[in-house]
């Protein structure tokens, strides 16, 4: 019995349908949060269970897909597990090969380890992140969590592209400076994370639908034609701040964020030696000259 | 040059495509590859040009979908070509079917907002779009599989490497994804439909391994596959026609 129970869970043919089966519930869920975007949106910055706790009961219609995307991922972790238990096993029983072909055996089953952990690490973040937004005014104070010293919002300043561009009114860029404890100078912008008490702080925009824009295609008058030359003439200027733009801060706690990107970065590491490795085997022996035409 | 009648790059791009692909068809091999490689430069021209259309340079237009495609598609058939394969020719097909896409695609750029501007954001599209390339390119030799025209390794070995490039993608997508928005992963629509087109393919990498999955229905499960991502990345390229754009 548990045997056969072993030999289902870990067949290969179980793994097919489960990815077939999480591809439907992800495509599901693709249709409802494009109908619901708003509503779904607010579920990035929800741990998972608080998520389902209180919304799969009022609204089991547009959630219905989540529990069973969980399950079916609990599965495929499992039947995951499982063939590559199995199939190192069966490596290792049968080992007649040298050192170099013997470990280039064993790469998929290290890459669906390490894509286990990719799935651990997900499950870490949904389940025990946190991400908290706050406004910010220049002059205010923002408190991030009541533990954690307060910042003070210093300055706003806004880099907008080059007036002779189609970009001219945009902003480029967007620096925020916060005095910490100990007025010490904290700046901010957008991609540059800064790490603050156990914090990563971002900044953030949230823009408010807008008319469409206007004479969109008509250049303004350009003075100097070596537009070339003005690629970095950036302006700099406290330009006035659309009412539409509110600026935040996001301060995000993420546990699970260094497992998933080191195990992505060593799937994509090995999974690229393995195949190149077969290409160029198959293309030394000259049996056949198409790239990677070997699975595990 | 590059602000003003830049199009002329594109228009000239696809004709030069299209006469590779009457050269082939006329047996002209050579030259339908050196035109294919005149094509190839002017279409990377217009590539270039479009980082210019708003009188700045913005690398985010270089590499929107619609537009990138053909450029990944063309730099797979010179590759193809240079590789001795004997059906290089044919990939001109998917070339010119995705060149025709991006001849009636708006024209203007979506203007950037601050968290958009990133090399990971760049190395993101290319990576997708490079693994699009090769899952189209690996659906098309699999119907010239269908038609008994050549072996199942062909068409198999372009959807792994797709599936390496989308993988890649999923990365660089994800590392963007924390630094612009604070998540590796969003619910939403762009992320899910990323993960389904991630699953389809694992899937089909497991059918080697299960008995019965023999090439002939390998082969109609990549077709169904590239079905299913045209219409998960086109429907997303389409609503992005309906953003306000600028220039172009």
């Amino acid at each position: 019995m548990i045997k056969r129970t072993w030999d289902f869970l870990g067949d290969v043919r179980l793994s097919f349908w489960l990815l077939l089966a999480a591809a439907a519930l992800f495509l599901a869920g693709m249709f409802h949060s494009t109908f619901d975007y708003s509503y779904f949106r607010a579920m990035n910055e929800l741990r998972i269970q608080d998520w389902l706790a209180r919304e799969l009961p009022s609204r089991p219609g547009a959630n219905w897909w989540l529990p069973l995307l969980l399950c079916v991922l609990f599965f495929l972790g499992v039947n995951t597990v499982i063939c590559t238990i199995n199939r190192v096993i069966a490596l290792f029983a049968g080992q007649k090969r040298s050192g170099y072909h013997f470990l280039q055996s064993l790469l998929p089953s290290i890459v669906h380890l390490l894509f286990i952990t990719v799935m651990i690490g997900h499950a870490i973040t949904a389940t025990a992140g946190s991400w908290t937004r706050r406004p910010l005014t220049p002059g205010e104070q923002v408190v991030i969590d009541p533990s954690v010293p307060p910042l003070a919002v210093h300055s706003i300043r806004d880099t907008y592209y080059p007036d002779g561009s189609l970009m001219a009114n945009r902003i480029r860029r967007t620096e925020v400076i916060f005095k910490g404890e100990n007025t010490l100078a904290i700046p901010l912008s957008f991609l540059e994370s800064v790490s603050y008490h156990g914090y990563r702080l971002q900044l953030d925009m949230v823009k408010h639908k807008k008319e469409p824009i206007a004479d969109a295609t008509v250049k303004p008058k350009i003075v100097d034609n070596e537009i070339c030359n003005k690629a970095e003439t950036f302006r700099s200027v406290e330009r006035r701040r659309e009412s539409s733009q509110q600026l935040l801060i996001l301060a995000i706690r993420d546990p699970g964020l260094p497992v998933i990107l080191t195990a992505f970065t060593l799937i994509l590491i090995i999974m690229t030696w393995y195949f190149l490795s077969l290409a160029v085997t198959r293309n030394g022996t000259g049996e056949n000259s198409a790239p990677g035409t070997q699975g595990n | 040059m590059f602000t003003t009648g830049n199009h002329f790059f594109l228009y000239t791009a696809i004709g030069l495509f299209a006469v590779s692909f009457l050269l082939y068809l006329l047996k002209t091999r050579a030259a339908g590859f050196i035109v294919l490689i005149a094509g190839f430069a002017m279409y990377s021209l217009y590539l270039a040009g479009r980082g210019w259309l708003a009188g700045v340079f913005i690398p985010n237009p270089v590499v929107e979908g619609p537009y990138l495609l053909p450029w990944c598609l063309a730099v797979i058939s010179i590759f193809a070509v240079a590789r001795g394969d004997e059906r290089s020719g044919l990939m001109l097909v998917p070339l010119l079917a995705f060149s025709a896409g991006a001849l009636f695609y708006a024209r203007g750029i979506i203007p950037p907002t601050p968290n958009k501007l990133t090399p990971w954001a760049t190395a993101f599209f290319v990576t997708e779009v490079f693994a699009h390339a090769l899952f189209y390119t690996g659906a098309f030799r699999a119907a010239v599989f269908l038609a008994q025209k050549e072996r199942a390794d062909v068409f198999h070995g372009y959807l792994v490497w797709g599936f390496v490039f989308y993988s890649v993608a999923q990365v660089t997508g994800a590392i963007w994804c924390y630094l612009g928005w604070g998540n590796t992963f969003q619910w939403g629509p762009r992320h899910m439909s990323s993960a389904c087109i991630w699953l389809i393919y694992a899937a089909y990498l497991h059918l080697r391994f299960i008995p019965g999955w023999n090439g002939g229905r390998r082969a109609w499960y990549a077709i169904a596959a590239s079905t299913a991502l045209f219409a998960l990345s086109w429907s997303s390229y389409l609503h992005e026609m309906t953003f306000p754009r600028i220039g172009g």
